[in-house]
């Protein structure tokens, strides 16, 4: 089966992707996708701690995330892959890995972003990445939860950061 | 027409804890149907609580799969409330109500009976309380052996 999705949401592993996520799509592995954490062992330890039993979890750095994808590792599970940024997506795009569609669910805001979706918002060089992986023919969704409508993320882009 | 299939939840309390609990839970779940909260204030007697109680136990009654009743604490006036229904062969009542027992309630009540569902709720809401300094640390520790 693979990959069944691909989110970019900055909390990554919380209620919403453990309690509607994981269960409306039988999610049983996620992969989550960023450097930094794959060497926090504190983090690493508490994600694997959030997931019901029958699904586990593995952090990966993004080059370690490419072998595993491109050798077919996750070919048999049910995988999530959860990124922090859009340009970690970019990253591993780069790198070789097919990602057609990407769900844009959490990008929490700060003083430098501009909020563009209730639970999305994002910096000038973020919008430039966004510009990118769209270019690149990625489907950008925006939703916080899978019965939410999905949002065009460029649409919502082109509305909100003229 | 669904929702009288669907086992429905009320959850009473002390104070707008349970309103506020439910819209939590709706932060996760995304909005729900058959779903009440009723709140405990200064002025609210036995009696008044058990009249709304029955109001809502009422709707639907007919064709519904049954209702449980969550409330926050055993001994405390919404649970004392909610013995006057202890007959009602569809109502099941259950005391700590927490965001994990909630969860579990909107997750399992089309898939469960009723008498199943009650159960899981309370083993979840058993299961939900942890000491998590202990169980991260432990996690740690284990993975360093080895």
């Amino acid at each position: 089966m693979g990959m069944v999705l691909a989110r970019i949401d900055d909390r990554l592993i919380h209620g919403q992707v453990v309690e509607n996520w994981m269960k409306s799509l039988k999610v049983n592995h996620v992969v989550i996708v960023n450097n930094l954490v794959a060497s926090d062992r504190m983090q690493k330890a508490l994600f694997s701690l959030a997931v019901p039993e029958y699904a586990r979890v593995s952090v990966l750095t993004i080059e370690e995330a490419k072998e595993a994808i491109l050798n077919g590792q996750l070919e048999k599970d049910r995988a999530m892959l959860l990124f922090v940024s859009p340009q970690d997506v970019l990253n591993i795009i780069n790198m070789g890995v097919k990602i057609k569609e990407v769900n844009v669910g959490g990008m929490h805001y700060s003083p430098e972003k501009r909020q563009i979706l209730k639970a999305i918002s994002v910096s000038e060089q973020e919008i430039q990445v966004f510009q990118e992986l769209d270019r690149l023919g990625v489907r950008l969704e925006a939703r916080m939860l899978p019965d939410d409508e999905k949002i065009d993320m460029m649409e919502a882009i082109r509305r909100e950061a003229k | 027409m669904a929702n009288s299939e669907m086992i429905g939840l009320i959850v009473i309390t002390h104070g707008d804890f349970g309103c506020q609990l439910v819209k939590a839970a709706q932060l996760i779940l995304g909005e729900q149907k058959e779903v009440w909260a009723l709140s405990l204030h200064e002025r609210d007697g036995l009696d008044t609580l058990q009249g709304r109680i029955a109001k809502i136990l009422k709707e639907g009654s007919e064709k519904s799969e049954g209702k449980i009743i969550l409330v926050d604490m055993f001994g405390g006036t919404p649970a004392n409330a909610s013995l006057k229904f202890l007959d009602e062969e569809k109502v099941e009542i259950i005391s700590g109500v927490n965001l994990p027992m909630l969860i579990a309630g909107m997750n399992y009540r089309q898939s469960l009976p009723l008498k199943e569902l009650a159960r899981l709720i309370r083993q979840k809401g058993e299961e939900s309380i942890l000491d998590v300094k202990q169980k991260v640390l432990n996690k740690l520790t284990k993975e360093k052996s080895r």
